[in-house]
């Protein structure tokens, strides 16, 4: 039973959490329109839309996926899409949309900064295996 | 700091202060997304909510570089005293703010971080008492679905307080 890396248990966490959020959002919206008032409030709260719940499914199955293989390129690159996503979201203000079809508020600018410092944090705190291997094979002599 | 200095020193700390610092800053994610619309409502709750925020996020970092028996009193103590706030909002209501006395309802985001950080306490408790003797680098599998369970609920709690409208 091999232990978790930082990179590894942000893929497996973070990809749950999102496939969790993208399954429950088709329950309640399924519509795939740039209009930002056509999304309906998963369990009353989660605010989301067609779009919004592809992107949750899609990147959440992507973490599972390879949270074995290459947590630690997941991490690093789904924590830089969240930091840009949440720059982006600061720089158009709180009530507007992020290419036409993501909208984003002061809330959720904040979640994403936390989810991209969280996912470069975890990537840069997981050795790549060659380093792992060049450790082991300098620990073996 | 190289990537290969940083994961020696996680591999130092184990399994177990891994999923302490993941506690922790998810926690403190949640603590900094309701944070906003607390400063809407009343600005001194915001600004509390921020420096929980801060404080959890910076224990998280500390403890995963170096987890001492201070930081472990350090991160218990914090998050007793956050829970043992959020309790009183939720029974007796707390004595300031814009409905002084009134309990708020409990809700999805505040129990699931409630319970991450109940799940912090125990762990580091764990950690603590045997510190000075034989420690492990891997939690046991019950007690790692455990932790990754937390840590998913956790999780909806924040996705659905960053996207409340």
């Amino acid at each position: 039973m091999s232990t978790y890396t930082p990179a590894r248990l942000y893929a497996t966490v973070v990809g749950a959490v999102l496939v969790i959020a993208g399954i429950l959002g088709f329950f309640y919206n399924a519509k795939f329109s740039s209009d930002p008032a056509v999304r309906d409030d998963v369990l009353g709260i989660l605010s989301v839309n067609g779009w919004h719940n592809v992107v949750h499914l899609a990147t959440g199955l992507l973490g599972l996926a390879l949270a074995r293989t290459a947590a630690r390129e997941y991490s690093l690159g789904l924590g830089v899409v969240y930091l840009v996503v949440a720059i982006w979201g600061f720089a158009i203000g709180s009530g507007e949309s992020i290419l036409s079809i993501i909208p984003v508020n002061t809330a959720d600018n904040v979640l994403h900064l936390a989810l991209g410092l969280a996912g470069l944090g975890a990537g840069l705190a997981t050795a790549r295996p060659a380093t792992v291997r060049g450790d082991a094979a300098a620990a073996a002599r | 700091m190289s990537t290969a200095s940083a994961a020696r020193r996680a591999a130092a700390g184990g399994e177990p202060v891994l999923f302490l610092a993941a506690f922790s800053w998810a926690a403190a994610a949640v603590h900094a997304v309701v944070a906003v619309p607390h400063f809407e409502e009343f600005p001194l709750f915001g600004a509390a909510f921020v420096a929980v925020a801060l404080a959890q996020g910076a224990w998280a970092v500390l403890a995963f570089r170096a987890c001492d028996r201070r930081r472990l009193g350090a991160g218990i103590a914090l998050n007793a005293g956050v829970l043992a706030v959020w309790a009183i909002s939720r029974t007796a209501g707390l004595p300031i703010g814009p409905e002084p006395g009134e309990p708020e309802a409990v809700g999805l985001a505040d129990l699931a971080t409630g319970v991450d950080e109940l799940a912090l306490i125990v762990l580091a408790a764990a950690l603590l008492r045997r510190h000075a003797s034989a420690r492990s680098d891997a939690l046991g599998i019950w007690a790692r679905q455990a932790a990754l369970t937390v840590l998913i609920f956790c999780g909806v709690g924040l996705m659905v307080a960053g996207h409340t409208r």
